[in-house]
């Protein structure tokens, strides 16, 4: 079964889910304290206006002490009653603590009264901040402990489903608005829900998310053509290729294009890279570059055989040592040949050299740690 | 001079700007050459540049252009307080700020002269008195008290000056006032028809008031306050709104005067009803082709070549028409298409800059060899030569290209716009029994356009019977004597009585 959780943007522009509402229940060990705070405080009230009743003598210590405890046990049971939620005990807990020292018996009063009528009252942003059609987002109906662990599972889907579901509820003016925000937004996740809008059946929507992601496109389009008018200008300027290559991946990023056309931006990067290399023969780097794009596009055999030029070249080269080993790995799996995974490992061991990892990192902390934690076993010191 | 019989009131297209809805005029002129015709041609400004696209037939015999910005102030003589007057302005002003259309009765009689009568207030007394500044302020605290009062003003006197000016101008006595949009002409058309007691008549082929909420939605010369941080702000923005509801009062305005209301197809149908307009005054007049002319013409823009397929889109060069959207289609198709030959048959220069991009746009994607832009040509003779035609649009009427290519035989790939699919499908049961015309894509879907061209190169016999039905359904449906004959007879109707008539 599943239900709906809403959801609320931070002041970062990312999502959240909406905070919980405080449990109305009291924790009962909070009580005993608070009775105890209440007995203190009209005690230590009476001895001292008591004492200021009369003449002016010494400092009433004993009735101040046990005002002070007073206090100090309102807060305390303030904190102790609002239990697991660390967030706000410590706040609350100052709060009636301070109270109670300044107003005495009222003032303990008061602040469990102020806390009891709080308990309840939901702790979400104000509603400026609260993305005011609601995002939805399905999520399977999970215990309430289980739901912090789904936080990040949460995040993720909201980048993806909440826009989807709410579109045929919304509104035109509604959905124009998320389109505005998606565009505010402009990660790829962000564009390519906008290039799903522009499947909405209503003229208004379709129309407008189109011509959001025409504005967008221009811009691409208006950096590609100045800078091919370069590369027209100066074909041997093998920095203007590299630009136009990065330039076409931040394209291909940016979730603008059709997938069909992804693949032909990623051949015109290649090609311009390709250039670039054929140029600037001296510049290994970019030949890395090159075999790191063609693995981007499965391309491993190619981005291998090309590693290996480079390596000639340049044998510190971690990427394209790690390119290589990847071919190999991949020629050893994919042909079913028993000596060929041997083989990759022996070269494995001999470049193993180049492949720095630093003694501390844990698993998962980079792609060539991974690598060389998987080449050479579980050991650490590998 | 003679009175004349329809007074076309046109903004934007006929006869100085190519497309359909010109080509329409033209035609409904051209076919009815004994009545005389006027022209009433609204245009930004004077010192816009216009020039004739089509050949004027005969039969029009007055042709008036009027700018809707250039005011110009004339010296003032009266000065007393027209206290009556403003009382009976002041509603249709703020109904238009709401996007309503009230009042206009009583507002009429104080901006625009009738017979011997001035008007009551001038140009400069709605826009430069003491009772503007208070009606102008009054309306900016009941609608706009959060906006930029700057702002406010400048976007009341663009929104409003033409407007004033509208109702003062001169018009050329007719029988019958027949306007093809709503909007500034659709105002035009009702202060005429007050003005000398005639009908008017409205034609709708797109739907003027949504394509003006579009274009506001997307304008960036409208004022928008930064959104706030967090926030989903719902709404356009104050002035994008101020303009919406400008056009959309206009479009009531038109709907409430206008005798009778004569649209395309059945959902312009349904939102002309939306946006206001009595569904007892609307009636269906498909368009329609003179299907001898185009299947008749053998002369062809290319010789045959089996070796080639041939891609066309006819249509100006304008965003309406997504043209990037089938150049991109274009590069999926390159890659499954032998010999494959494509044609942009089409003015370029009415959005120079869209030109420019999407010249820019076949240079990136390695295309130059595959496109081809032609700028206007004689479309008869590349019917001929095209093996498909496409359509991208993301706004059409009933699109006349389709209608033009089917007499030729010529199966159509087409977005899910305007009348597109009952073009291509077919509307009636038994229209739709002839079988599809080509096939229908969703709006900026590239991939979908160039997939549904690739069907139809490896099926060639497929693409002849879509083709074969297409030829069928524009010959039994579409033919222009049919709607020729039904505009003859609305005209006749009207226009030799000089009447109006009660619908």
């Amino acid at each position: 079964m599943s239900k709906t959780i809403a959801v609320e943007v931070d002041g970062d522009g990312g999502y959240q889910p909406r905070r919980e509402v405080l449990s109305p229940d009291i924790n009962i060990l909070g009580l005993p304290l608070f009775l105890l705070a209440l007995v203190c405080s009209i005690y230590s009230a009476k001895v001292l206006l008591g004492e200021a009743q009369g003449s002016l003598g010494d400092f009433p210590i004993l009735g101040f002490l046990v005002h002070l405890l007073a206090a100090i046990l309102t807060g305390l049971g303030v904190f102790v009653a609002l239990g697991r939620h660390e967030e706000s005990r410590n706040g609350w807990g100052l709060f009636t603590g301070l109270f109670a020292f300044l107003a005495g018996p009222v003032g303990v009063l008061g602040g469990i009264l102020s806390y009891l009528l709080a308990r309840g009252q939901p702790r979400q942003m104000p509603l400026t901040e609260v993305v005011k059609a609601e995002m939805f987002i399905k999520a399977e109906e999970e215990e309430e402990e289980e739901l912090q662990s789904l936080d990040l599972q949460i995040r993720d889907e909201a980048q993806v489903e909440p826009i989807v579901d709410m579109l045929p509820l919304a509104d035109i003016p509604t959905a124009i608005a998320i389109v505005n925000r998606l565009r505010d937004r402009g990660e790829r996740a962000d564009i390519e829900m906008i290039r799903q809008i522009s499947s909405d059946p209503r003229p208004e929507v379709y129309q407008y998310a189109l011509a959001i992601l025409d504005k967008m496109e221009k811009q691409f389009a208006g950096e590609v053509y100045a800078l091919a008018q370069e590369i027209k200008e100066h074909p041997k300027e093998a920095q203007l290729r590299v630009e136009m290559a990065k330039l076409h991946i931040d394209y291909i990023q940016s979730g603008l294009l059709d997938e069909s056309l992804q693949d032909y931006y990623w051949e015109l990067t290649l090609s311009h890279l390709f250039e670039a290399m054929l140029t600037r023969p001296d510049y290994p780097e970019l030949g890395a570059d090159f075999a790191q794009l063609l693995a981007q596009q499965d391309l491993i055999q190619e981005a291998s055989a090309v590693s290996k030029l480079i390596l000639k070249k340049e044998p510190s080269l971690i990427q394209a040592q790690l390119l290589v080993l990847q071919g190999m790995f991949d020629r050893a799996v994919n042909s079913g040949d028993d000596t060929a995974l041997p083989s990759a490992r022996k070269q494995a061991l001999e470049n193993s050299w180049a492949v720095q990892v630093p003694r501390k990192r844990k698993t998962g902390l980079g792609p060539t740690y991974d690598l060389a934690h998987f080449w050479f076993g579980g050991d650490e010191d590998a | 001079m003679k009175m004349l019989d329809v007074v076309f009131l046109c903004e934007g297209t006929y006869p100085f700007v190519p497309g359909g809805v010109s080509s329409w005029i033209h035609s409904l002129i051209a076919g009815m050459p004994e009545l005389n015709f006027g022209i009433v041609y609204l245009v930004p400004s004077e010192e816009d540049e216009l020039k004739f696209k089509y050949e004027i037939p005969e039969n029009v015999k007055d042709l008036i252009v009027v700018p809707l910005y250039d005011i110009v102030f004339k010296p003032q003589s009266k000065t007393q307080f027209q206290a009556a007057a403003w009382q009976e302005v002041t509603p249709f002003i703020k109904g238009v700020l709401r996007g309503e259309s009230v009042g206009f009765e009583q507002a009429f009689r104080h901006l625009s002269p009738s017979g011997d009568r001035e008007p009551t207030l001038t140009v400069k007394e709605l826009a430069n008195s003491y009772q503007a500044w208070e009606v102008l302020t009054e309306a900016y605290r009941e609608n706009f008290p959060k906006a930029s009062f700057n702002d406010f003003f400048w976007s009341w006197r663009y929104a409003f000056l033409p407007l004033f000016k509208l109702c003062l101008a001169e018009i050329p006595k007719a029988r019958l006032y027949h306007t093809v949009t709503t909007g500034w002409s659709g105002l035009l058309a009702a202060v005429a028809s007050m003005r000398y007691r005639t009908p008017f008549i409205t034609t709708e082929h797109g739907l003027y008031v949504n394509e003006r909420r579009i274009e506001i939605s997307q304008a960036d010369w409208i004022f928008v306050d930064a959104p706030r941080r967090g926030a989903l702000e719902i709404g356009l923005g104050t002035f994008k709104e101020l303009w919406i509801n400008l056009f959309l009062s206009l479009g009531k305005l038109c709907y409430q005067q206008t005798d009778r209301i004569y649209t395309l197809f059945e959902g312009n149908l349904r939102k002309e009803v939306e946006f206001g307009a009595p569904e007892e005054k609307i009636e269906i007049i498909p368009n329609g082709v003179d299907v001898e002319r185009f299947s008749s013409h053998t002369e062809r823009a290319l010789p045959k070549d089996s070796s080639k397929f041939r891609v066309g889109l006819v249509g100006r060069v304008v965003p309406i028409k997504d043209i990037k959207t089938f150049i991109k289609s274009v590069r999926f198709m390159d890659a499954n298409i032998d010999g494959l030959e494509v044609y942009i048959l089409g003015p370029t220069e009415e959005d120079e800059n869209y030109f420019a991009e999407c010249q820019t746009m076949v240079e990136a994607l390695g295309l130059s060899d595959v496109i081809t832009f032609t700028g206007p040509v004689d479309v008869r003779s590349w019917y001929n030569s095209l093996d498909v035609q496409v359509l991208t649009s993301i706004s059409e009427g009933q699109p006349l290209v389709l209608l033009e290519g089917f007499c030729a035989g010529l199966p159509a790939v087409a977005t899910d716009v305007g009348a597109c699919r009952e073009i291509i499908y077919g509307r009636t049961p038994q229209d739709k029994a002839l079988g599809a015309a080509g096939s229908v894509t969703w709006v900026g879907n590239a991939r979908q356009t160039a997939e549904a061209v690739i069907a139809m190169y490896r099926n060639p016999s497929e693409r002849k019977k879509r083709g074969e039905a297409g030829r069928q359904r524009v010959t039994r449906y579409y033919q222009r004597s049919q709607m020729l004959d039904s505009y003859r007879s609305i005209y006749h109707s009207y226009a030799r009585s000089g009447q109006k008539v009660e619908a």
